[in-house]
């Protein structure tokens, strides 16, 4: 991973009526030369400090804790700020929120930014005052000379600083001279959030806009043969149809991991509830594809491809073991899983000409530009992005496939459109999380794991989105893969058209279940407590190398579960029927543990309690941290106790919330989260807590009933 | 024309009688902060006031309100000073904020019915959804708002 802490800063532009601008360089973007920049701060001569929230926010609050970082290093008080989005910018790197990167990539270049600017300012001031700049001092805004007791604000220094040389390195603070990282921030939106006030792009209304719900084919990889519109005429305030084809608009996958499934036949009216209308009344004759899958049909092909040969991810030592060896011989069952974010998928754009503006609720700016650019074969720099607020988002607004449909219509239709998803369109059409079925032989000696081989058959998105790579849904770095002397990982992709994406924790949703819970058999196989069974497979060394350039840092991961196993109180007695389960995982940056507490009474299943220990190395800000991390585990609950699409004949049958369940509020237990304290550099902390919770909460299910659950949702 | 009274002025609305409630208010009067969710009345992110009590927008069709009285989000208090919002403040309830409009208009609604309630209380009548999970801190604000509405504490 690029160091991002070291890099240069340089400067944007000479003093202007905007007043001091600093932005990162380019590297490694062949549309760009070295030497552009992007603003991310701005001192306006008026005093007022605007700074540029980088990446995208859907909830995970990076709109507020980048810019923290920035003010950090800067020395200025937030009260004092005003934070704003960032269109997309090319010369901007890693742009993108995904992967729980935003905080971990950007960390170290927020601190850059800040501090060039402070030095900048320093100097300026040093010129002004006559002074050397160790005589000065930096304080909420200002430059003061304390022997002198003179104070020169930011916005009187800031055109004097802005035709300074941008220093090459300039000095950072001490960790522990922070005032502002690690205090709990308020969102920067909370006071627009709460009164009906905040802008999703969904409330976006330009001069002249058609509204716009396309009639998507029921399957992808399908094209509108015909439609009789005579009913949806008919609707007041349709206005217009319009037949798009994937295959007629640079085919169903135009960038690597972009699909383009725009298959559909708009319905174009003068306001959104007409639009939904006229689609539901539209009919229209589908061209379906001949391959269409069954997902019942398709577990069965998972199950009997585990006896099939298969493509090794990893192998330590000699891992196979006969029958009568193995201490566990068991398969799990993971359902495809969708998105849902509250706000359903939408887009508007206008384009003219050869320029195309794009207001979009998008988790990936740069992948949005580029596939308009590619659609509509318009240069990039013809395509602005302004990136929305997103109502949640959870991976599904990764890619781009609610943008290209709306810019092709405006161009169509020469006029800003909009197009809205229904609730039904969002879930039908997403691209779902990864199926698979896992089976694991394992034996364990003396409490110590011997043999560990994990077969997973999965249908791989890679062969989905026709992109190179290792199509395995399992890593060769994943845990226990170090642990085990004699380990076998291995993968039989079994092809399948059901479209898959990037869901919350990608592949770690799958596979800390199966590994959270094959280690929760071992141990009551080998009649010992879950804890100390995990504790003795952890170890005591402190770091691990799992592979060449992964060093995994073991004691973490052993502190965490220390951690959860006392704040959970586990090993106190509870009630007849409730029972306690473990679970930990390192993933997407973050060491996290769990201990559920659940009760099983008449066969009904309530979660009482969920104890978390989390150590993603320094938070920037407590009570966003903890939000995350609440909200990570009632997505990984409503997983466990929900969560399935299933797929008959190439048509997903769930649609809305009734038959793609999501937790309420009856459904949450009480949720505890203790942070390891940690001066390291901030790490992920958006997805690491959601794979944790379903093992935790069937692990408990075992100690309480004796019954494994082996497949998701649960099913008592 | 279907006539009503919208945050306490006269609103006219000449389109179609069967559109819903939740689509007027967005696209002719303009009041974006009640969302669309799902459509179907499940997720309650489109909750308003219909004559003080809670409704779901999504599902109502203008006709259904005529000569009634709507609030919404941005009638509920002029700067967001009502109890529900302050409390939802205080806790710092939202994540990505796209239901929190929703969750906030029904629970000024139950409060007026159920000014102190349990936790049993909320678990059987606040069914909202909020697809990022901050529930947590909504069952929190919720209390903190039963405290400020009844004037027991007005400080952190």
């Amino acid at each position: 991973m690029t160091d991002l802490s070291r890099r240069d800063f340089v400067k944007l532009c000479a003093a202007t009526s905007m007043g001091l601008v600093i932005g990162i360089p380019v590297v490694g973007r062949a549309t760009n030369s070295s030497t552009e920049l992007h603003p991310l701060i701005r001192i306006g001569l008026d005093g007022r400090v605007t700074l540029y929230a980088q990446n995208p926010e859907m909830g995970q609050g990076v709109k507020t804790s980048l810019p923290m970082i920035v003010a950090e290093e800067l020395d200025i008080d937030w009260e004092s700020v005003r934070v704003e989005q960032a269109d997309w910018d090319p010369r901007l790197e890693n742009q993108f929120s995904g992967g729980s990167l935003s905080i971990r990539l950007n960390y170290g270049a927020m601190r850059q930014a800040g501090a060039t600017a402070r030095a900048m300012l320093l100097a300026a001031a040093a010129r002004q005052l006559d002074r050397p700049v160790a005589e000065l001092a930096t304080q909420s805004g200002y430059v003061i000379d304390e022997s002198r007791g003179v104070r020169l604000s930011y916005a009187d220094l800031s055109e004097a600083a802005a035709a300074l040389p941008v220093p090459d390195a300039p000095e950072l603070k001490n960790d522990k001279e922070f005032r502002l990282i690690g205090t709990s921030v308020a969102d920067v939106d909370l006071n627009p959030m709460t009164t009906g006030h905040q802008q999703f792009s969904l409330d976006l209304k330009l001069p002249d806009m058609l509204y716009v719900v396309v009639k998507r084919c029921p399957h992808g990889d399908g094209q509108p043969l015909s439609f009789d519109a005579a009913t949806a005429k008919k609707v007041p305030g349709v206005v217009d149809f319009h037949v798009l084809r994937n295959v007629d608009h640079g085919g169903r996958i135009i960038l690597p991991n972009c699909p383009n499934f725009v298959s559909g036949v708009a319905v174009v009216a003068t306001n959104t509830w007409a639009a939904l209308e006229g689609a539901r009344k539209l009919e229209v004759e589908w061209q379906m594809p001949e391959e269409r899958d069954d997902s019942d049909e398709l577990f069965r092909r998972f199950e009997k491809a585990l006896d099939d040969e298969a493509e090794i991810v990893r192998r330590d030592g000699e891992p196979e073991i006969s029958a009568a060896e193995r201490s566990i011989d068991v398969t799990y069952s993971l359902p495809f899983l969708a998105h849902i974010p509250m706000e359903p998928m939408n887009c508007t754009a206008h384009v003219t000409g050869d320029k195309a503006e794009v207001w979009a609720p998008t988790q990936n700016p740069p992948m949005a530009a580029e596939a308009v650019a590619k659609v509509l074969d318009i240069p990039e720099d013809n395509v602005t992005i302004h990136v929305e607020r997103s109502g949640g988002a959870f991976g599904r607004r990764y890619y781009a496939d609610f943008i290209t449909d709306t810019v092709l219509l405006s161009r169509q239709f020469k006029r800003p459109v909009k197009t809205i998803w229904s609730r039904e369109d969002d879930v039908r059409h997403d691209y779902f999380r990864p199926a698979s079925t896992q089976r694991i032989r394992a034996a364990a000696t003396d409490g110590k794991i011997t043999h560990w081989h994990q077969k997973v058959a999965s249908h791989p998105r890679e062969i989905y989105l026709e992109r190179d790579g290792s199509p395995a849904e399992i890593g060769n770095y994943e845990f226990p893969a170090g642990f085990v002397p004699n380990l076998l990982f291995d993968y039989v992709p079994v092809p399948a058209r059901v479209p898959l994406g990037q869901w919350r924790a990608t592949n770690h949703s799958s596979n800390v279940f199966v590994v959270s819970s094959a280690i929760d058999e071992l141990a009551h196989s080998a009649g010992m407590d879950p804890v100390e069974f995990w504790l003795g497979l952890v170890g005591d060394e402190q770091f691990v190398q799992v592979r060449e350039d992964f060093r995994f840092d073991a004691s973490r991961l052993k502190e965490v579960i220390s951690l959860a196993a006392d704040k959970s109180d586990w090993g106190a007695r509870l009630p007849e029927g409730s029972a306690r389960g473990l679970s930990a995982s390192y993933n997407q940056g973050a060491w996290v543990a769990e201990v559920a507490e659940v009760t099983v009474k008449d066969d009904r299943l309530k979660v009482d309690r969920i104890t978390c220990a989390v150590d993603c190395g320094l938070v920037i800000n407590p009570q966003g941290a903890i939000n995350q991390v609440e909200g990570g585990i009632v997505e990984g609950l409503a997983a466990a106790l929900y969560g399935k699409i299933t797929v008959k004949d190439g048509v997903v049958q769930e649609s809305n919330f009734h038959d793609y369940r999501f937790c309420r509020i009856r459904d949450i237990p009480t949720i505890d989260v203790h942070f390891v304290s940690s001066s390291d550099a901030p790490r992920g902390l958006g997805e690491g807590p959601l794979p944790p919770v379903a093992p935790a909460v069937t692990n408990a299910i075992f100690a309480a009933t004796g019954k494994r659950i082996r497949e998701l949702p649960i099913r008592l | 024309m279907v006539r009503f009274t919208l945050n306490g002025e006269d609103y006219g609305f000449p389109g179609d009688s069967d559109t819903p409630l939740l689509w007027v208010l967005r696209d002719s009067a303009g009041l974006t902060g009640t969302k669309y969710g799902c459509g179907t009345g499940l997720c309650g992110a489109c909750t308003v006031h219909v004559d003080g009590e809670a409704r779901r927008a999504c599902i109502l069709p203008v006709s259904a309100i005529e000569g009634r009285t709507v609030t919404t989000i941005e009638g509920l208090s002029p700067n967001g000073s009502h109890p529900v919002q302050r409390a939802w403040q205080e806790e710092n309830v939202p994540q990505c904020g796209y239901c929190q409009t929703g969750q906030i208009m029904a629970v000024a609604a139950m409060l007026e019915r159920l000014p102190s309630p349990s936790d049993d209380d909320i678990d059987r009548q606040h069914t909202n959804i909020c697809r990022c999970g901050a529930y947590s801190r909504i069952r929190r604000a919720i209390h903190r708002a039963s405290e400020l509405s009844r004037g027991e504490s007005t400080d952190d």
